[in-house]
């Protein structure tokens, strides 16, 4: 087989997302440098979604628009009736909770509130400071945005998508949340890379994203969080590259 | 097609803007197709349902993450709906065996649908009427490798591991299927189909 096939192989098999993880670097290093691959792989992707065309279509269960807007129309917004286009715009993006909103609303799970005591403990004070134990935890978690330094994350592209740095209060260590993400495609992860003077550092992946695109991992690197001039995530193979392959989806830099 | 892919950016503006009218519209528009998608994967009419359903939640939290400048609305929703079955496949820890992956494979769940769009139901009827005669043209073992790397998830290396078919072959079949693909349906047919 000569090359030119093989690459053609291989960016038909990246259309249909069965590239092994070692070959999707290998194939994305090519689209980088190649518009001809690029206009290869726009071909092959035009022909993948032929594929879904070819399913025969099925129909639902008569109950199932009602269990679907039972699930978007909670109890607790009544105001989620019907609204005609003439309606103020609201982009969706703005109607989600905050990424603060989520992580204290995660941390102020009444099963997961000890395990949030311990958390909390470590990263505001210590193993030294078990006064923390005998104060109000709530109360601690609504105003622990005001006490640890955090860097916020922002989308390169317009996705909605967020994400915060939240440093320890020694700024050593921290731990990173993201939000709105898309999902990633079957083989692949999100990465944080962390860069000072120029030098790129791989950060960990994040696994395990929830429906709504929302994970969290803890960071740590041989130097303080704090030192680095600037964050960013991309979408990278599973288990996570050496050196970024994807592009920047969400970044923090030092001066903006 | 054009028309069609101007009421999709209309309608998920409108999703945007938590317009309900909007949503149960799309619902309409694309249900019975990704439910057929759902279920060339997972193979359960209940587990089809469940992604179809998370997938139109997520457009209604998330419709504002889809860009227009990166393909079609369709295309979202179908890689959505993909991407969601076979993580739900995944989980089900059910061997790819045990469920289907043949093109044509007429089953007892699957209903033709009516819509409320004679005229439009006969379109789209003839959209994937083209594609499968298209599939159709390709040969079993191509067939084959297609199906499990798209409906089921399968890298080239598990799809090696499940036939007994070399690795290399199995790249080689994808591609020249693809490419046959490609050959069977004109540029016409293509651009109805974007």
């Amino acid at each position: 087989m000569d090359d030119q096939n093989e690459i053609q192989d291989l960016i038909a098999s990246y259309a249909l997302g069965s590239l092994d993880d070692n070959e999707v670097a290998q194939v994305e290093a090519l689209l980088e440098k190649s518009q001809l691959a690029r206009d290869e792989l726009a071909s092959f992707q035009q022909i993948a979604e032929l594929m879904a065309v070819s399913a025969p279509e099925m129909e639902t269960s008569a109950s199932f628009e009602d269990r679907l807007f039972a699930r978007i129309s909670p109890a607790e917004q009544p105001a989620a009736a019907t609204k005609t286009s003439a309606a103020k715009p609201k982009p969706a993006a703005a109607q989600a909770p905050t990424v603060w909103e989520r992580l204290s609303g995660f941390f102020a799970q009444p099963r997961l509130q000890m395990a949030s005591g311990f958390v909390m403990a470590f990263l505001l004070f210590g193993s030294g400071f078990l006064m923390m134990q005998n104060l109000d935890m709530n109360r601690q978690l609504a105003g622990f945005e005001n006490v640890l330094p955090t860097l916020e994350l922002t989308a390169t592209d317009d996705s909605g998508a967020t994400g915060l740095v939240v440093l320890s209060s020694d700024r050593e260590h921290g731990t990173l949340v993201i939000d709105g993400m898309a999902q990633t495609p079957a083989g692949k992860e999100y990465q944080l890379w962390l860069i000072k003077d120029g030098v790129v550092e791989a950060g960990p992946t994040i696994p395990n994203l929830n429906e709504e695109g929302y994970g969290s991992r803890w960071v740590n690197s041989d130097q303080p969080l704090g030192d680095y001039d600037r964050f960013e995530i991309t979408l990278e193979p599973e288990g996570g590259s050496e050196t970024p392959t994807g592009m920047p989806l969400l970044r923090w830099a030092l001066n903006g | 097609m054009e028309e069609t892919h101007q009421e999709d950016i209309q309608l998920i503006g409108r999703i945007v803007q938590q317009d309900e009218a909007a949503l149960r519209r799309l619902i309409e528009k694309y249900k019975t197709r990704l439910m057929g998608l759902a279920f060339k994967t997972v193979y359960s009419k209940e587990l089809a349902e469940e992604v179809v359903m998370d997938v139109f939640v997520r457009v209604w939290e998330k419709g504002g993450m889809f860009n227009a400048e990166k393909g079609n609305l369709r295309g979202w929703l179908f890689q959505m709906t993909r991407n969601r079955s076979i993580d739900y496949l995944r989980k089900s820890g059910r061997r790819v065996d045990d469920t289907a992956v043949g093109w044509t494979d007429v089953h007892e769940n699957v209903i033709p649908s009516t819509g409320d769009n004679p005229e439009k139901h006969a379109q789209q009827k003839d959209l994937a009427s083209l594609v499968q005669s298209a599939l159709s043209q390709l040969s079993e073992d191509q067939q084959l490798v297609l199906g499990l790397a798209y409906f089921k998830g399968l890298s080239n290396s598990q799809i090696a591991n499940e036939t007994g078919i070399p690795l290399g072959t199995v790249k080689t079949r994808i591609r020249r299927g693809m490419l046959k693909l490609k050959d069977f349906l004109s540029e016409s047919d293509l651009a109805r189909l974007a």
